[in-house]
Parts: structure tokens; C-alpha cells; sequence
């Protein structure tokens, strides 16, 4: 101490100085109001509001930690350092690999039984050969609306476990057999309900089954190829005219070609593609060709749901770049907002100078509760209705080529404006098909299958 | 309101700092500094701020009637019974009444009580103080405003260290500070800082995610033997380098205005016996079971067997005072066991041995020690030892591979980090400064950079832990 005082007089008074102008500077900043964010592009969520005051609250001391939430959550410049601390995280080992828990999912239930074995003819239970009882399929689904448990409400939806590889994300699926089981009956359900109108199904398996070999699966993670024999077989043997589509061995064909995002959970629309085709020989069309029918337009920069999460947590993803076909033909679209508002929109909107975290909302609008698309160039009435998640939305623009009207419904949104149910409104547009998409976690997500269910009616 | 927040470093500390400097006068600041403690305390416990007032005021009168002469014994007798009987009532009762109901199969009748915060460093420090008026080692304070001061001191009213009176009395009501005082106050709170947000978050990030986030039963039994290691060997990073984090910032704030708290942590991982390792660890606690419980009961200076006793005394309320549940007592206890042993013969032996051996030692009492810590059940106890001894299912699994490869550094650096030898290549390069002024000048500039970098650094991942990514996302 002694020696340290005679050789350098200048440190103390110069380190209280400095100090003292660091938390001077720093305690005026963190007062401006407009230097606090208030939304974050990157983990696409509001930030903490400051909050109210009300006597509960102070008495109970939550006041107090609603502040300190809020002075740390709209914390100026923010994503900035959020994205500096995930490099000094980077620094406390290697982190090529990882794995990001989520704490919202519990374990995976196992994949329930396949139905016994079927027949597709109608008639009376029929004991076979072997003297085994043959169980038939109907085409009329006659069971009751299915109605989620109790504890279902009040969760949202969320991301599940992801495991990091190489610059690229992986979200785990864990199979959920009431939420499964809810699916299967809304389906076989809305298949009975439509009448004379085709009903198709098609559930699309997620990149943590399509990109990644089996010997690297992530261990709890449900194997999607059985879970979607299981939706298959379940939906067929309640109600045999549901056509079912899976397209999950035209997307393992794929894998070595950019069918999912690195950093977001979706697939993209080379990967939609794919599916269509399935889709298309199902449903007898006579598929179009990509580089025909289409113009490619790119919009690179993409960082979608997976990135926010693995940054927190120290990992880098790679950025991605969403590939947008747009129609050639005479395509127009309108969508009806959350508000009820109408709006004119393009199919594919140029995103260019939106948000990173944003780029996926080129198609059809995003999520929207309805949106019709008109294809001009087709003359003859033709029409179909897209019940999907947001898979859906790179997947619709290829079906405008056989339909001349496509409506998009988004079970989530769909009855916060209109007071129909899907049959309902099917009967009054008078289209004929119903196509269900969804990708696979969809199915035991506590909040879509609801909303299917409840759209369905 | 805890010191490792944003809100703590950049609003209320920055304001405390300047209305401190900016009172001229002794009783000036002492206001500030009892208004802003008074702030702290209620931004967490808004009412229980009502009991901690009160206890003060007791503990003030009870001082204050002993000097007066009379019964100085009763006044006493009274104090000790209002200051045990509300950390009895708030911390133990609880707890007394479940085991007591639970003896005769019965369901306790009393309602959950809520642990004000701090109520166990706060008392201790109260309670050393009316039984050091009593010994007559220091006088009664005039002044209640100055005893709630002493208890409410926001720099160590609810992490410690557990300040005495006699340390900080003449402090209290006279006090200068000096740009070295400041200036290695705002070093140590910055050590303190960075020991809590650099080291303490992230080892507990990893002990808890190699269980999954849970300390079930299940959690345990389910995982592999390697993630039942790591995750021990992070938690006991994080637990010395939160609580010893704590004490420097406490001792760094109290150096920037005068006061000088004794030191509380002392590199106990680098002690070579259990007794060493307890004259460094969280010493402000040892030292007062020793003043007032040890002591009081014969300490050493008696019978082997009367010893034994005193020293069983002294660690089952040392393993009480963590919490109120059984494995704190077993974890006092299993404390007592080896030094019962080194005094016995063990000390001895390791006196012989190389000293790495005493070490090694030290680290394995040490390590197990955390488990009984850690895990409130004693079945969960068990499933971990033997899990850890080959009883889980997999030896490692991938994600334990993963979670180790990821913090391959962080372990290591943590380790090396809380041993003295920052300390001794600190005293290096100050011996080397006496005999050069370039060096003298390099060495300086390191100092001033250093906490800038580790206040950078701790607000830049303070600012990442505010961020949850797993919430309400539109799919």
C-alpha cells in the first residue's frame, strides 16, 4: 500500500474521478425515457411496462420488482448489449454445440397405439380369417367437439428445448397424447361436418426430424415419423374421406437442400414445395414448375424465432435468407386484420427494410385471421380454404395456380372477427376443399389445437 | 433490492452516492444513509421495514435502560428474548411446529410464515450489540436513529457481513474518507460485483441446468453421473462467489464512506483443514458463535467431554442459522464431525503429509458438504452421492457432454479465481512498482481500467439476464 501511494499518486484520484463520471453519465441516461426501447425486434416481444401503482402492489413489495423489471428489460441500447453479453457467454467454453432449455414444455408423452387394423369399406364389424375383430372406418365422424383440460388453459405457445449445431437450431417436439388425440378428433370431425366438400390434411414434420440424422437426434425428443403415422392412422380410421398427406419421405429426399431456416423454426418455401407436390398428386392436380410459374425474389438477413434464444444464451446462428416465389399469373389478395380492417396486400411483400426478425412476414401477410387471394388468370370458379399455422403461409402461394380463390383462415385470429364456424363459412363461400396445414408441434400446442377445435365447431 | 441489479448500480447508488457528498456534516449523512437504507429495505419487505424498525427500537431501549443501572441482567434476559424469540417466531416456527405435528401425525395448525428478508443478519447483529452493553465493552447509544442505523445499513442489512457494534461504533458518529478510501472502495465493490454477476450467475446458470432447473427427487435420479458432478463442483463456485461477492461490495461501499467492515471471506477453498477453511468462510459468523456462544459456554479451556458438547452447540446453530430445515443441522454437524476429528488426531496427521494432501482433503469435505447444503431431503441427499458413485443410469450423456464442452473455460477460470493468486500477483506487481516508475504507471493504469472493465462487463450480462427468451412468441 505503502510503496503503491509514493509511485502512483495519480490512480486513486483519478479512479473515483472517472468513476464518479461513469455512474454520473450513466444515471442521467437511464432517465430518458426515449432512449428505452420499448419493443424487441429480435425476440419479437413487448418489453416490461412500467407498472401501475395500486396499494396491493406497493404493500406486497411488487411495485418495487415491477420497476426493477422494467428498468433492466427497456435497459437503453439494449439489444445491443444483449448481443455483446451472448459473445462474452461465447467466451466460457466451446460453443459449437449446445442445447437451450425451455422450462414450458413438460416430457414427452408416448406415441399412443395405432387404431387395429382397417378396411375402407363401410359395413358392420367383421371378424376376420384369424378370427380377429376388424374394426371399419366410417366416413361419418360422429363423435362430440373436443374440449381441452383444464390445465391446458392459460399456457401459451412457446419454443420448446433447442439444440444448437453448427450455426443452426433445432427445436425439440415432444408428442402430447391429449393434444394429439384432440387433433385427430377435430379433423375426423371437420371431415363430417364439410360436407360434399373435400377435406385434406397435411402435417409437416419439423427440421430437428428432416435435417438432422437419427444417430444425432437429441435424446427426449418423439420420434415425428411415428407421431405421424399415428395422426394418419387415427384420422383415417375415424373418418376415412379425410384425404391425409404426408409429405415427411419428400422432404427427407430434400435435406441436403435449404428447406428449413438455421434460425427460425419454420421451413421455407423450397421446402413448401416439396410438400405441395404431395399435395398435388393427392389431390390429382397437375403440379406447376417453380422456375415457370414463378419469380424468385430474396430478402437475406433473416434472423428468426431461434436466434433471440440462442443468443441468450451464447450461441451465434447463422443468418438466413427467406426465398419468396411470387405468382406470375394475375394474383391479388386482401386480408381482414385482428381489428376487422380490410387491406389490399401483396402475396409476397418486399421486406427488404423490415426488422431482422421479420423476414418470414413476406408471405401472404403473415398471420392474419382471413385473407382471400384471387388468381384473375383463371376464368373457371374454383376455390379452397387453408386452415394453417404460419407453415401455411409459404405453402399458399402455390396453390393459387389451381384455385382461383384461396382463402386463408388462421385458427388463432379467425373468431376474434368473424362469428362463424368453419363449416358455416365454407357452406357460404361454397369452396371445394378444405385443406388442414400445420407443422407437427402445432399438434400439441395448447393454444392452435383449441382454436381448431373451437373453428370447427 | 438486491446490490447485483441495474437499477441498484445505476439509480439508487449513483443518487445515494452524490446526496452523501453533498451533506456537509456527520449527522447529515447519517440521515441520507438511514433514509436511502430505510428505501432499500421497503423496495423489497414493505412492511416487515415496520419490524426491523421495531427491533431497533427495543434493542435500543433494553441498551439504554441496562446503562442506567438496576437490573442490568433482566434488561438483558428481556433482549435476548425479543431478539431470539422474533428470528424463533419469523425463521423457526415454521418449522418447529411441522416436526412437532409431524411427531404425533397431526397437520400444524400455524400458517406459512414468510421470511423477512435479512431478519437473520440483522438480529445477530442487534443481539451482539445489547450483550456487548451488557459486558460493559461498549457504551449505550444515546441515539435510536444511530442504533437503527447500525441494523438498517443497506450495505449489510441483508447479506452480511454481520458488522459489531464496538467495529463500527466510533464510525457511526465520526467518519472521514480520503480519495485512497473511495478509490479502493470502488474496487472492491467491482471485485464484488464481478465475483456475483460474472461468476456466481453463471455457475448457477450451469448447476441448475445440468438438473434440468430442479432439485427433485426425479430431477436427480434421472440424470447422469457426470452432470451430478459438474453441476456440484458449479454450485459450489457460485455459492462462495455469491456470498464472498456480496461481502465485497458491502465492505466496497462501506470503505466510500468511512466505514471499515472486518473482512468476511478469506480464499477459503485454498484452507488445508476444516478449521482453517471456517476461519475463512463467512468468518463474521463464526466469530460471533464464538464471542457469544463458544465462549459464554467454556470454549476450550475445559473437560474434552464438555468440549465436545460446547463445540456440537456451536455447529448444529451454525447449521440452523443457514435455514430452517434438517439439512442445515446435518450439514453444521457434519462439520463438527471432522473437526472433532482434527482435534483428535486428523490435525496432526495432516500437519505430516504434504500440504496438497490437506488440500485435497479440505475440497472433498468441502464439495459434500454443498450436496447436504443443497438438497433439503434426505433421500435427494442420497440419490446424488450414489448417482455420483455409479448408481445413475449413464455414466455422461450427450447433453452433459455438451453443457461441460460449452463451459469448458468458465469452471476452471472460476476455480483459479478463488484462490488467493490474483491476491499474490496483485502484491507482486506492487512490490515491483516501488522499484520502478514505468512499471509503478502501467501497473496503476491496470488498476484504473480493471473495475471499469468489470463494471462494463457485469451491466452488459445483468442487461442479458433481464431478457427471457422463451416467453409469448407468435408462431
Amino acid at each position: 500500500m505503502a510503496t503503491e501511494k509514493k509511485n502512483a499518486r495519480w490512480l486513486h484520484p483519478v479512479r473515483v474521478l472517472l468513476m464518479a463520471v461513469i455512474l454520473g453519465v450513466m444515471a442521467i441516461v437511464v432517465w430518458i425515457l426515449p432512449l428505452r426501447p420499448t419493443v424487441s425486434e429480435v425476440e419479437k416481444r413487448e418489453l416490461a411496462k412500467f407498472p401501475a401503482l395500486t396499494a396491493e402492489a406497493l404493500f406486497s413489495g411488487s411495485f418495487f420488482d415491477d420497476i426493477n423489471t422494467w428498468f433492466a428489460d427497456t435497459f437503453p441500447g439494449r439489444e445491443a448489449l444483449v448481443s455483446f453479453g451472448s459473445d462474452i457467454k461465447g467466451l466460457f467454453g466451446l460453443r459449437g454445440q449446445g442445447i437451450v432449455q425451455s422450462d414450458q414444455y413438460g416430457d414427452a408423452d408416448s406415441i399412443g397405439t395405432l387404431p387395429p387394423s382397417t378396411t375402407t369399406t363401410s359395413g358392420s364389424n367383421t371378424t376376420g380369417v384369424d378370427g380377429s375383430t376388424t374394426v371399419t372406418t366410417t366416413t361419418t365422424y360422429g363423435g362430440p367437439k373436443w374440449e381441452p383440460d383444464e390445465d391446458l388453459k392459460g399456457q401459451h405457445e412457446a419454443l420448446d428445448n433447442i439444440m444448437i449445431d453448427g450455426g443452426t437450431a433445432y427445436e425439440y417436439y415432444h408428442f402430447s397424447q391429449s393434444l394429439a388425440d384432440g387433433y385427430v378428433q377435430t379433423i375426423a370431425r371437420a371431415g363430417s361436418l364439410l360436407k360434399d366438400i373435400q377435406v385434406y390434411n397435411l402435417i409437416v414434420p419439423t427440421s430437428v426430424d428432416i435435417m438432422l440424422p437419427a444417430d444425432q437426434q437429441p435424446a427426449g425428443v418423439s420420434s415425428q415419423k411415428d407421431a405421424l403415422e399415428y395422426f394418419s392412422a387415427w384420422i383415417t380410421h375415424y373418418n376415412s374421406s379425410v384425404k391425409v398427406i404426408n409429405p415427411r419421405e419428400a422432404l427427407l429426399a430434400h435435406n441436403k437442400e435449404y428447406i428449413y431456416f438455421h434460425s427460425d423454426h419454420h421451413w421455407t418455401a423450397l421446402g413448401a414445395y416439396y410438400a405441395y407436390l404431395e399435395f398435388a398428386k393427392t389431390a390429382g392436380l397437375e403440379p406447376v414448375m417453380l422456375d415457370e410459374a414463378f419469380e424468385t425474389v430474396e430478402f437475406d438477413g433473416f434472423r428468426g424465432t431461434f436466434y433471440a434464444s440462442a443468443q441468450a444464451a451464447g450461441y451465434r446462428l447463422s443468418d438466413d435468407t427467406v426465398y419468396a416465389y411470387e405468382p406470375k399469373d394475375d394474383v391479388s389478395m386482401e386480408f381482414v386484420q385482428n381489428d376487422g380492417q380490410t387491406l389490399a396486400w401483396p402475396v409476397i411483400m418486399d421486406v427488404s427494410d423490415w426488422a431482422a426478425s421479420s423476414k418470414y412476414n413476406c408471405f401472404i401477410g403473415g398471420d392474419q385471421p382471413l385473407a382471400t387471394i384471387v388468381n384473375e388468370s383463371i376464368e373457371e370458379e374454383s376455390s379452397i380454404i387453408v386452415v394453417k399455422d404460419s407453415y401455411g403461409n409459404a405453402f399458399t402461394p402455390f396453390l393459387t395456380a389451381h384455385y382461383r380463390t384461396v382463402y386463408v383462415v388462421d385458427p388463432r385470429h379467425f373468431n376474434d372477427v368473424f362469428d362463424q364456424t368453419l363449416p358455416e363459412f365454407a357452406q357460404e363461400k361454397g369452396v371445394d376443399a378444405v385443406l388442414f396445414l400445420n407443422n407437427i408441434g402445432a399438434t400439441r400446442n395448447p393454444i392452435v389445437v383449441p382454436a381448431l377445435s373451437d373453428l370447427v365447431g | 433490492m438486491v446490490f447485483s441489479s441495474l437499477f441498484f448500480l445505476y439509480a439508487f447508488l449513483p443518487l445515494n452516492l452524490l446526496l452523501y457528498k453533498l451533506a456537509k456534516t456527520t449527522p447529515v449523512r447519517n440521515a441520507v444513509l438511514l433514509v436511502f437504507s430505510l428505501v432499500f429495505y421497503a423496495w423489497g419487505e414493505p412492511v416487515y421495514m415496520l419490524l426491523l424498525i421495531g427491533m431497533a427500537f427495543f434493542d435500543w431501549l433494553f441498551a439504554r435502560l441496562m446503562e442506567r443501572g438496576g437490573n442490568r441482567k433482566l434488561w438483558l434476559v428481556l433482549a435476548v428474548i425479543v431478539n431470539i424469540g422474533t428470528i424463533g417466531v419469523f425463521k423457526y416456527l415454521n418449522f418447529l411446529a411441522d416436526n412437532l405435528c409431524g411427531l404425533f401425525g397431526a397437520v400444524s395448525p400455524i400458517p406459512a410464515i414468510a421470511l423477512p428478508i435479512g431478519i437473520s443478519f440483522y438480529t445477530f447483529q442487534l443481539l451482539s450489540y445489547v450483550i456487548d452493553v451488557y459486558r460493559g465493552e461498549v457504551k449505550a447509544q444515546k441515539k435510536y436513529t444511530t442504533v437503527l442505523l447500525y441494523a438498517s445499513l443497506f450495505h449489510q442489512c441483508i447479506a452480511g457481513p454481520i458488522v459489531r457494534y464496538q467495529d463500527v461504533e466510533n464510525e457511526l458518529t465520526c467518519r472521514r474518507v480520503d480519495f485512497a478510501d473511495v478509490s479502493e472502495g470502488i474496487r472492491r465493490f467491482c471485485i464484488g460485483l464481478g465475483k456475483k454477476v460474472f461468476f456466481a450467475n453463471t455457475c448457477g446458470n450451469l448447476a441448475d441446468s445440468l438438473l434440468g432447473g430442479k432439485l427433485t427427487l426425479e430431477a436427480v435420479q434421472s440424470a447422469d453421473s457426470a452432470a451430478l458432478w459438474v453441476s456440484m463442483l458449479a454450485y459450489m463456485m457460485q455459492i462462495y462467489f455469491d456470498f464472498s461477492g456480496y461481502s465485497d461490495m458491502a465492505i466496497g461501499m462501506g470503505r466510500m464512506m468511512g466505514f471499515h467492515y472486518l473482512e468476511n471471506f478469506n480464499y477459503p477453498y485454498a484452507a488445508h483443514s476444516v478449521q482453517d477453511f471456517w476461519r475463512r468462510w463467512h468468518m463474521s459468523l463464526s466469530s460471533f458463535f464464538r464471542d457469544y456462544v463458544y465462549i459464554p459456554l467454556g470454549g476450550s479451556r475445559c473437560s474434552f467431554g464438555r468440549w465436545l458438547f460446547n463445540t456440537l452447540v456451536v455447529w448444529a446453530l451454525t447449521g440452523l442459522w443457514h435455514g430452517a430445515s434438517w439439512n442445515f443441522v446435518l450439514w453444521g454437524l457434519f462439520f463438527f464431525v471432522f473437526l472433532v476429528l482434527e482435534k483428535l488426531f486428523l490435525g496432526k496427521l495432516l500437519q505430516k503429509l504434504p500440504k496438497v494432501i490437506g488440500h485435497l482433503y479440505l475440497w472433498i469435505v468441502v464439495f459434500f458438504g454443498w450436496v447436504l447444503f443443497r438438497f433439503s431431503d434426505l433421500q435427494t441427499v442420497w440419490a446424488v452421492i450414489s448417482g455420483m458413485f455409479g448408481g445413475a443410469a449413464e455414466a455422461i450423456t450427450k447433453a452433459t457432454e455438451l453443457a461441460i464442452r460449452n463451459n469448458l473455460f468458465l469452471l476452471p477460470l472460476a476455480i483459479v479465481a478463488s484462490t488467493p493468486l490474483f491476491k499474490w500477483l496483485s502484491h507482486k506487481m506492487d512490490v515491483a512498482s516501488g522499484n520502478s516508475k514505468v512499471i509503478a504507471n502501467i501497473w496503476a493504469v491496470v488498476q484504473l481500467i480493471w473495475p471499469v472493465v468489470i463494471l462494463a462487463v457485469s451491466t452488459v450480462l445483468l442487461v442479458g439476464d433481464s431478457y427471457n427468451p422463451f416467453l409469448y412468441f407468435q408462431f
